[in-house]
C-alpha cells in the first residue's frame, strides 16, 4: 500500500499525468481511503515539488508539468472526497485586468496555484470589474488574484478593489495582485491584501491569506 | 580653451560580431516565413483584419488567424524605408539608422526612480522626465532620449503630450516614447510640427519617434495598440514595432526558435505597417530576452539577452531594415557590481553587432522597472567604452607610425612626439570621473569613494548647471496655449 502511495508521488513529481490517473484509480479500487490518497499520494508528491524547487534544483515548466498530474489525480479522485470534492483549499479567481492581454504571469500563477490545491476559476485577459464581481458572487472565491503588465493597466487594479467594495463583496475575499511593474507598496497603496514578486510566492501568500 | 577628448562619433558602423552564420540566418527567414505561412497571427483589430484581406492575407475571421503568403512578406520589406533619419532639435544628434550604423541611448518605461539623494525608490513622475533629460542632454555617449520613465502623476489623456513635451523642451537630442491614445498621437503630432516649422519639415527630420507595443507574443495583436501603429504609419512619423518574448515562457526555449518567432513576428508587423501607408518609415523592434526558468520572471541581464539582440541586428542587416533592440539591461537593484557587468556585457555585444538603436542602455536598473540618476551617469562610461570598441583599430600609414618609430629610434619615447601630441585625444576612450584610475594612496586619500558616489557627484553637479537650449518662446507659449501641459 505505502509502495503504492509513493508511486503516485514519485510520478506526481515527473509530472506522468497518466500514470498518475491510473495508480489513483488503482489505489481507489484496492479500497483505499480517498482522504489517504490525496494526503499520502498527491499531496506528498506535490510537497517534495515544492521543496525542491524552492531550493533551486527544480524549475517551473518542472513544477507545471507536476500540477497538471495532481490535476489529473484529483479528476479521479475528486468525486470520493467529502465536502465538495476540493483539496479544503477552496476557489479563487484569477484574470489579468481591464486593458490588458499579457496572460503569462497571470497562467503561471494559475497553474501553481492549481498545483497547490487551489480550484482556480480563469476569467482570462482584459477582465473588467463586473467581470470579476459576477465570478466572485457566482462562486464565491476566498481569493481574488489580479495580474497586469503594463503601467497603464495597473490602475485597473484599484478600480476593480473599489468596485468590490462597492458591490459589498471586498470583505468575504483576500485580494491578490501580481505582474512585472507591480510592487508591494503600489498593492498596499491600492488596498490590495498582499504582493507576490512571482508564482512560486504567489502560492507562500495564497496560503498564507486563507490560513 | 579647454581641450576635450574626441568622442566616438554616433553612427560609427559596427557589424565585427556576427553570432549567426549567413547560412544560419537565411535558415531563421525561411522559418519566419514558415511561421507566417503556417501558423500566422491572431488578429482582432478590424481595420487590420481589413487591410491584410485585401492585400491576399489568408484570413480566417472566426478564428481571428491571419496567415501571410511569402510575396507578401518579401514585398513589404522591399517597400520598408531601409535608412530612417531621427532628427535631434539640434541636428548635431541627427541619427542615420541604417546598415550596421550604431547608436545607443535610453529605454523606458519604468515606474519607480532610485532618488539621487536618499537611495530609496518612489515613485516617477513628470519632473524626472524633466530632470532625466537635462541629464542625458550632457551624456556624449547616450544618443538619443526614450523617455526612461512613465509619469505616474499624469492623466493617461494627457501623458502623450505632456511626455513628448517635457522631453522636447530639455533635451536637443532626438526623442522617443510609447504612445498611448490615438489623440495622443495627434496632439504630439501638431505639437513637433510646430517645434519643427511645419508638417513636412517634422516628416523631413522626425523630432520624435513612436513606440507601439502591438505584439503580445507569441503571435497575438494586441488590438487598442495596433490602432496606434496603424494611426502613427498615417501620420508619417517614424513607427517602432516593439515586441518583447521571454524564450522558455512566451517564446521556445531554444535561441533559434525565439529567433524564428520574433522574426516572424516583427515581419507581421512590416506588412501591417506597409500595407497602412507603402514607404512608412520603421524600426522593426525585436527585444529578445529569456525568463528565469526558476521563478517565470523576465531576465534583462543575462548572457543570452547580448547574444540573441545581436543576432537580431544580423537579421535587420539581412531585411535592410532599421533596427531598434536593446541592451545595457541588468537585472540587478542598484549600481553595483552585477549591474556593470550584465550591462557591459550585452551592451557591447549588440553594438558590435551594428544594431542601430539600442535602447535600455541607460540609466536602469531591476531589467525595465527602475532607474537611477547616477547609472544613466555610469551607463554613458560603459557605452562610450563600447562606442570606442566598435570603432576598432585603423590601419593606415599615419597610425602605423614607421617614421615615428623610426624618429624615436631604439630605447628612446614616444611621449613628446609630435604624433603623440595628434592622436591622443582620438586614439583612446576617456571616460568621466566615474572611472578612477589612480593609485590606492591617491584614491584613499580622497575618501576612498565608491564608483556610484562618484557617478552621484557628477548628476548632481548635472542637474544643478545644465538647462539646455530651450523652445522659441513663441512656439512653446502655443504648446502651452493649446494642449493641456502640466506646469512644474
Amino acid at each position: 500500500m505505502a509502495n503504492l502511495m509513493e508511486k503516485i508521488a514519485s510520478n506526481l513529481y515527473d509530472g506522468e499525468e497518466d500514470e498518475v490517473a491510473e495508480l489513483v484509480q488503482k489505489a481507489l479500487d484496492q479500497g483505499m481511503d480517498p482522504q489517504d490518497v490525496l494526503q499520502d499520494g498527491l499531496l506528498a508528491g506535490m510537497d517534495e515539488v515544492g521543496k525542491d524547487f524552492k531550493a533551486g534544483d527544480l524549475y517551473v515548466p518542472e513544477v507545471l508539468i507536476a500540477a497538471r498530474a495532481m490535476h489529473a489525480g484529483m479528476n479521479v479522485l475528486r468525486p470520493f472526497l467529502a465536502e465538495g470534492g476540493g483539496t479544503g483549499m477552496g476557489k479563487c479567481v484569477v484574470a489579468t485586468v481591464e486593458g490588458d492581454l499579457h496572460d503569462i504571469g497571470k497562467n503561471l500563477v494559475k497553474m501553481m496555484l492549481e498545483g497547490a490545491g487551489f480550484e482556480m476559476i480563469d476569467l482570462g485577459v482584459d477582465a473588467k470589474a463586473e467581470t470579476f464581481i459576477d465570478a466572485v458572487r457566482e462562486h464565491r472565491p476566498k481569493l481574488v488574484g489580479m495580474s497586469a503588465l503594463l503601467t497603464t493597466t495597473m490602475v485597473n487594479m484599484k478600480a476593480t478593489i473599489e468596485a468590490l467594495q462597492e458591490a459589498g463583496l471586498r470583505d468575504s475575499v483576500k485580494v491578490m495582485v501580481g505582474g512585472a511593474p507591480v510592487t508591494a507598496a503600489f498593492a498596499a497603496e491600492i488596498g490590495a491584501d498582499g504582493h507576490a514578486p512571482d508564482a512560486a510566492s504567489a502560492v507562500d501568500l495564497a496560503r498564507a491569506l486563507i490560513a | 580653451m579647454a581641450k576635450k577628448p574626441r568622442v566616438v562619433p554616433p553612427g560609427v558602423v559596427g557589424g565585427q560580431y556576427r553570432p549567426l552564420t549567413d547560412e544560419q540566418v537565411e535558415r531563421i527567414h525561411q522559418a519566419a516565413l514558415s511561421i507566417l505561412e503556417r501558423t500566422g497571427v491572431q488578429v482582432e483589430e478590424p481595420e487590420a483584419l481589413r487591410l491584410f484581406e485585401e492585400a491576399g492575407a489568408r484570413v480566417d475571421r472566426a478564428a481571428r488567424r491571419v496567415r501571410l503568403p511569402r510575396a507578401l512578406v518579401e514585398d513589404a520589406v522591399d517597400w520598408a524605408p531601409s535608412r530612417v533619419v531621427l532628427a535631434g532639435r539640434d541636428s548635431q544628434w541627427d541619427l542615420e539608422l541604417e546598415g550596421a550604423r550604431v547608436h545607443i541611448g535610453t529605454g523606458g518605461a519604468a515606474l519607480t526612480v532610485l532618488d539621487l539623494e536618499t537611495g530609496e525608490p518612489r515613485r516617477a513622475v513628470l519632473q524626472d522626465v524633466v530632470d532625466l533629460a537635462r541629464l542625458v542632454d550632457v551624456l556624449d555617449n547616450v544618443h538619443f532620449y526614450l523617455v526612461p520613465v512613465y509619469p505616474t502623476d499624469v492623466e493617461k489623456e494627457v501623458v502623450d503630450v505632456n511626455t513628448y513635451y517635457a522631453g522636447l523642451a530639455n533635451t536637443t537630442k532626438h526623442v522617443q516614447a510609447g504612445v498611448y491614445t490615438i489623440a495622443g498621437i495627434r496632439d504630439t503630432v501638431a505639437m513637433c510640427e510646430r517645434i519643427a516649422g511645419g508638417a513636412e519639415l517634422l516628416r523631413e527630420r522626425p523630432l520624435v519617434s513612436f513606440i507601439t507595443s502591438w505584439m503580445v507574443s507569441p503571435l497575438a495583436f494586441a488590438t487598442e495598440v495596433t490602432t496606434l501603429l496603424i494611426e502613427t504609419c498615417r501620420q508619417g512619423i517614424p513607427v517602432i514595432l516593439s515586441a518583447a518574448p521571454m524564450a522558455g515562457s512566451t517564446a521556445p526555449v531554444t535561441l533559434a526558435g525565439m529567433l524564428a518567432q520574433l522574426t516572424a513576428e516583427q515581419l507581421s508587423g512590416v506588412v501591417l505597417a506597409q500595407l497602412v501607408r507603402r514607404g512608412a518609415p520603421l524600426l522593426i523592434g525585436p527585444i529578445p530576452a529569456t525568463a528565469d526558468m526558476r521563478t517565470g520572471r523576465y531576465l534583462g541581464g543575462t548572457a543570452e539577452f547580448g547574444i540573441t539582440n545581436a543576432a537580431m541586428a544580423q537579421m535587420a542587416q539581412f531585411y535592410r531594415l532599421p533596427i531598434y533592440n536593446s541592451a545595457g539591461m541588468t537585472d540587478a537593484k542598484t549600481p553595483d557590481i552585477q549591474a556593470g557587468f550584465e550591462k557591459a556585457m550585452s551592451a557591447v555585444l549588440a553594438a558590435l553587432a551594428g544594431s542601430n538603436f539600442i535602447h535600455h542602455a541607460a540609466g536602469m536598473l531591476e531589467n525595465m522597472n527602475v532607474v537611477a540618476a547616477e547609472q544613466f551617469v555610469i551607463d554613458n562610461d560603459i557605452l562610450g567604452m563600447a562606442m570606442r570598441a566598435v570603432e576598432g583599430i585603423r590601419v593606415d600609414d599615419e597610425t602605423l607610425a614607421l617614421d615615428v618609430i623610426d624618429a624615436v629610434g631604439p630605447a628612446g619615447h614616444y611621449l613628446m612626439a609630435d604624433h603623440t601630441l595628434k592622436h591622443m585625444r582620438s586614439e583612446f576612450f576617456y571616460p568621466s570621473a566615474v572611472v578612477d584610475r589612480n593609485d590606492w594612496d591617491t584614491w584613499s586619500k580622497y575618501g576612498s569613494r565608491t564608483a556610484r558616489e562618484r557617478a552621484r557627484d557628477i548628476a548632481r553637479d548635472i542637474l544643478n548647471t545644465h538647462y539646455p537650449a530651450s523652445l522659441d518662446p513663441a512656439v512653446d507659449a502655443w504648446i502651452r496655449e493649446q494642449f493641456a501641459i502640466h506646469n512644474l
